[in-house]
């Protein structure tokens, strides 16, 4: 009885304790807004008032929710072949470690030129359409998988490799029973990065190029001087990019059999 | 005030715009893609106005607006081909003919005849007009690229250079509107409107309550130059100079048009597919005359809108030469031609 009395207050207190993870950021976010506020004195169209945009973002809802559904799709097409790409070069790199010399370069070239060169570059060579915005999205954000695979696949223990090679193991076993296993904490690790990321840049295009989707809402509120409508989209963004961020994170810890489960 | 029901039907519009484009082609006209300078909205008026009035089916055309964006270059679009036409501000044509990797352009009318660019300060009303002698000693915000323009200013009209506080702002009029700078470097067929609205906002701070604008053109007090330039391949020039002839036509009715029936004209427009004017904005923009001033000039009255001087263009050019941004000049008739100017005479 007691026992199930103390199971129920321990429910309740993680409930509380999640409510409280989730009010306190939101909590601290709107008070520094109204912070700024009021000791900058900016006035309302550089800063709006928090209430404006909560209603410019439900009087917009539709605008929002049909131009959120363009640059989801751009983000999560982008992320699925950062991770196609990232993780198939690390694949290749381990089985092959020549081709590590020959393409890593041309990688890190590829993930330090400034994405806004490579959009402006992609519009004029494939148009301004789904593909050139997806491929932007990509190559900025294959990187992180691409290194965190390649660590992650080498990062096997030594002993456990010599054991599959004395039981004979294929190298297709070795890699599906031990180096992918090894290496997922790290790969999970990469999407935090690509994950939140692929959004950003995803919006950063749309906003440089497209008629669509949540970087073309910006440019509609500031053609307009509607301040709101821009931090709406902000905010939508900066929540989704955190809910994503959080997913990773929490399926993270769960697929991290190596590292003991700190918060 | 703006309406956020105007966004959310552009936004509409745009989407549903894009089959249209294909049933156009279904009754045999021409399409043609034109590249704006920037997303559509009234600065085009006068292309959005001549489509919703037939001009360009009249000449066989449908055309096809290819909005301009933060991230768009209208002169690379057109080079590529992805475009037939662009609309670029005039620097960029005989830049781009300049460049060490030219791009084959060639201009063939100009929308705007004199640049709207200007130094806006905000003043009581009644207040006597602003002169260049004015500046002296104030803080000016200026875009990362205005230097060459506010140092020709001041050469051209004896203002102490030194004396000016230069400031690097961005394109929007807040760091006026919030007493950060004196004057401000903008369009003033575009931020003048956010200032209006601002200053006769119900809850505008009393810094600026009631204040009017006043500005001081570039292309007055410096240098001449053209803006809303129409450009295309100079090998369309050649190989199909019909098709420019019947695109300027149109333009040429549309911009008749915006003069005569400014009214008419900031309706339809403001009701065009993806246009992101607010109906308020584009009311003050046809009717205030800023923007029809602008499209006129002594040499559309006597030969036709579009019409470019080649003295002009000789003036500006030099003075992107005497200012070390450019090496070298080109003859006028290089770069541009008047050939197809369809002598539609302003008033």
């Amino acid at each position: 009885m007691s026992e199930r009395r103390g199971k129920r207050a321990g429910a309740m207190g993680a409930v509380a304790s999640t409510a409280f993870k989730v009010l306190l950021p939101v909590l601290s976010i709107f008070g520094l807004w109204y912070l700024v506020i009021y000791t900058s004195e900016l006035p309302r169209f550089v800063i709006p008032d928090p209430k404006m945009v909560l209603l410019s973002l439900v009087e917009n809802r539709a605008l929002i929710a049909e131009q959120f559904m363009h640059t989801l799709k751009v983000a999560g097409a982008g992320f699925l072949l950062s991770n196609v790409l990232g993780i198939g070069l690390a694949m290749l790199f381990v089985s092959l470690p020549v081709s590590r010399n020959a393409i890593m370069p041309a990688a890190i070239t590829i993930r330090n030129v400034p994405y806004v060169i490579i959009v402006t570059v992609l519009a004029l060579a494939m148009g301004d359409g789904f593909a050139t915005k997806v491929t932007v999205v990509t190559l900025a954000g294959f990187f992180p998988v691409l290194v965190n695979t390649y660590r992650g696949l080498r990062a096997v223990d030594p002993i456990v490799l010599d054991r599959m090679r004395i039981l004979d193991a294929s190298l297709w076993e070795v890699f599906v029973k031990v180096r992918l296993p090894y290496s997922i904490p790290f790969i999970v690790a990469a999407q935090e990065i690509t994950g939140s990321a692929s959004i950003v840049i995803a919006i950063a295009v749309e906003w440089m190029i497209s008629r669509t989707g949540l970087g073309y809402v910006i440019n509609q509120g500031m053609m307009a001087y509607e301040g709101e409508l821009v931090y709406a989209v902000a905010l939508v963004a900066a929540v989704f990019s955190f809910v994503v961020y959080s997913v990773i994170h929490y399926l993270g810890q769960r697929l991290n059999w190596a590292e003991s489960n700190d918060p | 005030m703006f309406t956020k029901r105007s966004v959310m039907a552009g936004a509409m519009a745009a989407v549903m715009s894009l089959p249209l484009a294909g049933a156009a082609l279904a009754q045999d006209l021409q399409e043609v893609k034109i590249a704006l300078g920037w997303f559509r909205n009234g600065q085009y008026a006068a292309l959005m106005a001549a489509d919703v009035e037939g001009y360009f089916k009249d000449e066989g055309i449908a055309i096809e607006l290819l909005d301009g964006g933060p991230g768009k270059n209208p002169i690379a679009i057109v080079g590529v081909g992805q475009a037939d036409f662009g609309v670029v501000f005039g620097t960029s044509v005989f830049r781009a003919r300049l460049a060490s990797t030219p791009v084959d352009l060639t201009a063939v009318g100009a929308m705007i005849q004199g640049g709207p660019y200007a130094y806006i300060r905000l003043a009581d009303k009644g207040a006597p007009e602003p002169t260049p002698k004015d500046m002296e000693g104030k803080r000016i915000g200026i875009q990362s690229d205005g230097e060459v323009f506010l140092k020709a200013f001041a050469a051209a009209n004896d203002v102490d250079y030194d004396s000016l506080q230069v400031q690097i702002v961005q394109g929007g009029a807040e760091p006026l509107l919030t007493g950060q700078v004196d004057y401000f470097s903008g369009w003033v067929t575009n931020q003048t409107f956010q200032i209006e609205t601002e200053t006769s906002a119900e809850d505008a701070p009393d810094s600026i309550r009631g204040k009017i604008w006043q500005g001081m053109l570039l292309s007055d007090y410096a240098v001449n130059s053209y803006g809303d330039v129409i450009v295309t391949q100079t090998r369309t020039v050649e190989e199909n100079p019909e098709l420019v002839e019947k695109v300027l036509r149109a333009v040429a009715r549309g911009l008749k048009l915006a003069e005569e029936q400014p009214e008419h004209v900031a309706q339809i427009v403001a009701a065009y597919p993806g246009q992101l004017d607010s109906e308020e904005k584009m009311i003050w923009r046809m009717t205030s005359g800023v923007q029809n001033g602008l499209a006129k000039s002594d040499a559309t009255r006597e030969h036709g809108y579009l019409w470019m001087e080649p003295e002009v263009w000789k003036e500006y050019q030099q003075f992107y030469l005497d200012t070390g941004e450019i090496d070298r000049v080109m003859d006028p008739s290089e770069f541009s031609t008047n050939a197809f100017n369809p002598g539609i005479k302003s008033d």
